[in-house]
């Protein structure tokens, strides 16, 4: 059985691609998300959210998204969470190194946002048909 | 939602022309040698990620593809920790008057988002 992806956290911390982000998988494809402006944000909120899915920025004010991503899978009930790296250096090595951190996938910034709930459905829907095969 | 996009799109456009200048003033501190240099390109080298980042999920990818030109120079300038030669000055100064033409012409209007159908995505 395949879960459905209803709610997903963000964390990036230009407002502006927030808001952006905000108005594709929130707006127009019915997300359920939370944005966090900041790793530390992240890390004291998202437990509550009980997110499906993270969509994490590399680039944070307080720490990497790396940092932030671990900082988060020492929480109960995260553990788990899949998570999608955005990242303006998505070249094949570190791609491989975001594969190694448990990331479902990458997205590279600048990204299109009249495909980009489109691609984080595909690497959703990829993850839970390789964890029913 | 249209509306929303377009409002996105315009602040973008404002954001866009102040970051332009404050990499300008970075360039014209560095020129002068005053600080020494390496906060000069650091601050520059942020301004011009963001606008690479940003741009070209705006619907300004030629922006975002100058902004990208200038910031891999700036971080060669880093990497060789001489920021007072005047050949990678120049070249620096260029990609920006390049960034600075391209992001000089991102109007709202010339956005590829600006007349994109919301309902049909």
């Amino acid at each position: 059985m395949t879960a459905k992806l209803r709610r997903i956290t963000y964390v990036e911390d230009d407002a502006d691609i927030a808001s952006m982000v905000q108005l594709c998988l929130s707006d127009i494809a019915g997300f359920d998300l939370q944005i966090c402006s900041s790793g530390a944000e992240a890390v004291a909120k998202t437990a509550g959210f009980a997110p499906d899915l993270i969509l994490m920025d590399m680039r944070l004010p307080d720490m990497d998204g790396l940092a932030a991503h671990r900082a988060l899978q020492a929480i109960a009930g995260l553990e788990a969470t899949p998570v999608i790296f955005m990242t303006a250096r998505a070249g094949a090595g570190e791609a491989e190194t975001y594969r190694q951190n448990g990331a479902l996938g990458l997205i590279a910034k600048p990204f299109d946002p009249t495909t980009l709930a489109k691609e984080i459905l595909r690497m959703w829907q990829d993850s839970q048909a390789n964890r029913a095969a | 939602m249209q509306d929303q996009l377009r409002a996105l799109i315009a602040k973008h456009c404002s954001w866009l022309s102040a970051q332009v200048a404050d990499i300008a003033t970075c360039m014209d501190n560095l020129k002068s040698g005053d600080s020494g240099g390496a906060a000069d390109v650091r601050k520059a080298i942020e301004l011009t990620h963001q606008i690479s980042g940003t741009s070209g999920s705006m619907g300004f990818r030629a922006v975002s593809a100058r902004a990208l030109e200038l910031e891999e120079h700036l971080l060669e300038i880093e990497k060789m920790n001489d920021f007072h030669d005047d050949a990678r000055y120049a070249r620096a100064r260029s990609l920006l008057g390049l960034l600075r033409d391209a992001a000089g012409g991102a109007t709202p209007e010339n956005s590829s988002l600006y007349n994109v159908d919301l309902a049909r995505l």
